[in-house]
């Protein structure tokens, strides 16, 4: 079963909106530690324009096929094209941002 | 192989490419530690398997608290939380994880410090608040900069609030009992009362009418042989019996006065010392009758106090004729006076080995109507007016009076205190100037009742005095031009528009010399009066009817 969480849908501009999956096991720490790290990252630097859909694998593991999921926890970037994949509990946060391609917010 | 088509040769290289990428993602990830769970194909179907961390049983007891555990990091967000937690929330834990805590604290709430604790309300998907408690614990970690435990407070406050209405309840229920049961001694007092009113009247009824037949019998006695040797004994008897009645109904009346704020004092200093032996001289005989011995040592020193002679001869007089009438031949009456261990004040104690008085009996002597209290059944005589009388005679003394008693049969004891006043200067003990002859005074009486008027004139006249009289205002001020009288009597209530304050006005302006000495004759004895009679410029004031006696040792006292 997978949870759509809808965090945000103000802006739709394919250029500008980021969609985002990520593929857990349950509340295992490392699914838990790349959820929080996650949302902390996206509220940092994509505020506004992103969402998060979140999918168990354990409630259902068929769906790993759909995005050849063979670790967890995996994030995939289905927007912006091109679809991209980082393995990991995404603790790293240069790596994630690196790896989804994101620019680094200027404060 | 055939390599005919390149396009498609480039595309699987791409897939290959992409493959090994993913691959060595994984192995790096794996490395780094950073996953825990792989998707394995087992019998043509995807399973996902779990790496057991050494955290495992740890991770378990947490799950298994029946408190909420968040960590968080720096910024409050959420790093992990139980199912505890999400159960409180009523949310999933993968919309929780993530999150900053303060999303979901009730707005009213404060905010969360470090390694602080405090109650807060926790916000639920639903809307609906959550007491909680939450205590905050700083963390030395590299990531989890805090962790919160939560503790539910719904039961806890349900439980408070039950406890708090139960209390109220119980505080209710004895607040009500308490009125009931004061309403219950209310109405058992009033009963109580209305029954010894009804007591009262019928044993006033008797006592009135008791004196009646002996002076009926004295009365036919007189019409048979109004020159017979019986005379003098048939008016011995109607005197007696007159003078019973008079003093009950005197009784009577001075204590509706007393109860009314009406009865006035002449208050003066006087020895309560002096007073005493006099009124122990009258009753001597009486207890000597009676059977009973006197003790009654006397003080060496004087008592002062600021008193009415009359108004306290009469309590003491009361006390001690109970006294004697309470014990039984052969009994003691002790009477002693004495000054309180303070200084402060006089104390005059009387003491008989009588009936007695149980304590109910004691608890209700003062009270008015309180008949019975002290006959027992033995068939003595009397209204029970003559305690509450002493009682509020000595209170307008600014005294008080207590009685004791040790059960029936083992005596009485009643103690008056009196506020003592300090010794009199040494030169004004010794003015005991001699008697003087009565002087005769020129005397105006206004009184505009003809009675009253002649009466009095021919009293003062018996008394050696010039008298005229007048029986209005103007008319008494157009006698006094001529008469120039030194003592004027005045009736107050006088008719026509000029009441007897506006005669004394006249007099004081008019006349010179005016009169030397002028007294008002009231039928009231308010206090409102005595003041208005001084403002009109009266020397002294009387209640009608004047006692001729206190007239006598009024006009005896005049300054000139």
């Amino acid at each position: 079963m997978s949870h759509k969480n809808s965090e945000s849908e103000s802006t739709r501009d394919a250029r500008e909106f980021w969609d985002l999956r990520l593929y857990i096991a349950g509340e295992t720490p490392k699914s838990n530690a790349a959820l929080a790290n996650l949302r902390g990252l996206c509220e940092t630097h994509l505020s506004g324009k992103y969402r998060i859909e979140v999918i168990d694998l354990r409630q259902n593991p068929e769906l790993a096929m759909a995005d050849q999921i063979i670790a967890i926890p995996t994030l995939v970037r289905k927007l912006p094209m091109p679809i991209r994949k980082i393995i990991g509990d995404l603790s790293n946060t240069d790596r994630a941002l690196v790896g989804l391609q994101i620019e680094r917010r200027i404060h | 192989m055939n390599y005919e088509n390149v396009d498609e040769l480039v595309r699987q290289n791409e897939d290959i490419r992409k493959r090994l990428e993913d691959a060595e993602q994984v192995i790096q990830a794996i490395r780094s530690d950073q996953v825990d769970g792989f998707v394995v194909e087992q019998e043509g179907s995807n399973k996902v398997l779990l790496l057991e961390s050494a955290e495992g049983p740890y991770r378990i007891l947490v799950e298994r608290m029946h408190q909420g555990a968040v960590a968080i990091d720096s910024d409050g967000r959420i790093l992990y939380c139980n199912g505890r937690f999400c159960e409180m929330l009523r949310r999933r834990t993968d919309e929780v994880i993530g999150a900053p805590v303060h999303r979901f604290l009730a707005s009213t709430s404060g905010p969360l410090g470090a390694d602080s604790q405090g109650e807060f309300g926790l916000e639920s998907a639903d809307g609906s608040h959550t007491p909680v408690h939450i205590t905050v614990n700083s963390l030395q970690d590299a990531r989890a900069a805090a962790y919160l435990i939560v503790t539910d407070l719904t039961d806890h406050k349900a439980r408070q609030k039950a406890e708090q209405a139960a209390a109220v309840l119980a505080r209710e229920l004895e607040e009500r009992k308490r009125a009931e049961a004061a309403l219950r001694a209310s109405e058992a007092r009033l009963a109580e009362a209305d029954r010894r009113k009804n007591e009262f009247l019928a044993v006033l009824a008797h006592e009135l009418r008791n004196p009646l037949g002996p002076i009926r019998n004295a009365v036919h006695v007189l019409d048979r042989e109004p020159e017979g040797p019986l005379v003098a004994e048939a008016r011995g008897i109607i005197e007696r019996q007159v003078t019973h009645m008079a003093r009950l109904t005197d009784d009577l009346l001075d204590v509706s006065r007393v109860a009314a704020g009406r009865l006035l004092l002449r208050r003066k200093r006087l020895d309560l010392v002096q007073l005493l032996s006099e009124v122990v001289e009258d009753y001597r005989g009486t207890l000597e009758a009676a059977g009973l011995a006197l003790e009654f040592p006397l003080p060496e020193q004087p008592l002062w106090v600021n008193g009415d002679s009359t108004r306290l001869a009469q309590v003491m007089g009361n006390i001690i004729h109970n006294a004697s009438k309470f014990t039984e031949a052969g009994g003691r009456v002790e009477i002693c006076a004495s000054e309180s261990p303070d200084g402060k004040s006089a104390l005059i104690a009387i003491r008989d080995t009588g009936m007695g008085m149980d304590a109910e009996a004691l608890e209700r002597i003062f009270d008015a109507f309180s008949l019975g209290a002290r006959m027992g059944g033995s068939g003595q005589e009397g209204l029970g007016v003559g305690m509450a009388l002493a009682r509020g005679l000595i209170e307008l003394h600014e005294g008080s009076i207590i009685a004791a008693s040790e059960g029936r049969a083992r005596g009485s004891q009643f103690t008056i205190r009196l506020p003592l006043l300090p010794e009199p200067q040494p030169d004004a003990i010794t003015v005991h100037a001699a008697p003087a002859l009565p002087r005769s005074y020129r005397i105006l009486v206004i009184e505009d009742n003809p009675d009253a008027a002649d009466s009095l004139q021919i009293l003062l006249r018996l008394m050696g005095h010039v008298v005229k009289k007048a029986y209005n205002g103007p008319a008494g001020i157009e006698v006094a031009r001529r008469f120039r009288p030194e003592v004027v009597l005045c009736d107050i209530g006088l008719p026509g528009n000029m009441s007897g304050y506006d005669v004394a006005h006249a007099l004081r302006r008019e006349i010179s010399p005016g009169p030397a000495f002028m007294v008002a004759l009231t039928g009231y004895g308010q206090e409102d009066d005595l003041r208005k009679a001084h403002e009109a410029g009266f020397d002294f004031h009387m209640i009608k009817p004047a006692d001729p006696k206190e007239l006598e040792q009024l006009l005896a006292s005049l300054p000139v």
